[in-house]
């Protein structure tokens, strides 16, 4: 919480974001985040469910990934709007995986007199398995 | 398959007035610790007029109306993936407001790949303001649907 404000002059396309490490995916999160969300798919915090399903045991849902990544991006572009953010799901996240948060300055342009940049970003388990790949479009006003 | 006539079909509209609280605990379960959306304090400090929404709060308001999304299209979750997600922002949203949203089909359309012929769907919900009648959000859904 103590970075400071973006200052757009100095982006630039090619540009790293750091990266962020989560604390690992725990039931407990999972449990918090099917009440948050309403969604409450038995493959999130039901082990005997997901197995039975052919997987390891409970997966992430997805959109927890997609909020995670959504705080990655807003944590790194202080001062900045967020204008469009989506993303694709690509493996699953298991429980207690830790996911690290990378991202990548992929444009820089203006568009009707706002100063923005389109970013890569991407989710990766420390199996080094990418669970999630997404782009989002911010705008500053610095 | 799914029937084409789905395409342009809209869901009935929806309501929701967002409390503080359910936005606080939207933040705890992403772990996102930022002050802003435990502390009303934070917030007004950092320009918001109250808590405003984690960028994917709006999750909760993917799917407009009474009937199920699923059941109505008549799509079998074995044969269901997800193709992404997508948000675009218009105005702010913050604890307090009172959105309305509707659920579209916009298109339904088919493909060919490695795992066989599959359906595309995707869906858009748009979320407004109620009282300003301002457009807050899109949220738009992707999903593959496999013969």
């Amino acid at each position: 919480m103590t970075n400071k404000i973006i200052n757009y002059k100095e982006l630039s396309e090619g540009m790293e974001l750091p990266e962020v490490k989560s604390d690992p995916i725990t039931r407990v999160q999972l449990v918090d985040y099917a009440s948050a969300s309403g969604d409450y798919n038995l493959l999130h915090y039901d082990e005997s469910f997901a197995k039975k399903t052919g997987l390891k045991g409970c997966i992430a849902h997805g959109m927890l990934q997609m909020g995670m990544m959504g705080s990655y991006i807003l944590n790194w572009a202080k001062g900045g709007t967020l204008k469009n953010f989506k993303i694709r799901y690509l493996a699953p996240a298991n429980e207690n995986d830790i996911l690290t948060f990378k991202g990548k300055i992929l444009k820089k342009f203006q568009e009707n007199d706002e100063k923005l940049i389109e970013i890569n970003v991407l989710t990766e388990t420390q199996e080094k398995r990418i669970t999630t790949q997404g782009s989002a479009i911010i705008s500053f006003n610095t | 398959m799914l029937d084409r006539k789905f395409i342009g079909y809209e869901f009935e509209p929806s309501e929701r007035t967002i409390p503080r609280w359910k936005i606080t605990q939207f933040a705890n379960a992403i772990r996102d610790t930022n002050p802003i959306y435990y502390d009303l304090n934070e917030a007004k400090k950092q320009g918001y007029k109250d808590i405003p929404v984690p960028p994917t709060f709006f999750t909760r308001m993917t799917y407009s109306g009474k009937k199920n999304f699923y059941a109505t299209l008549g799509i079998d979750f074995q044969k269901l993936l997800d193709g992404g997600r997508e948000f675009k922002y218009y105005s702010q949203c913050v604890a307090g407001d009172t959105i309305t949203y509707q659920t579209k089909v916009e298109n339904v359309i088919e493909k060919e790949g490695s795992r066989g012929k599959m359906d595309i769907v995707t869906a858009i919900t748009r979320g407004k303001n109620k009282e300003t009648n301002e457009d807050i959000f899109d949220a738009i859904i992707t999903l593959i649907v496999f013969h």
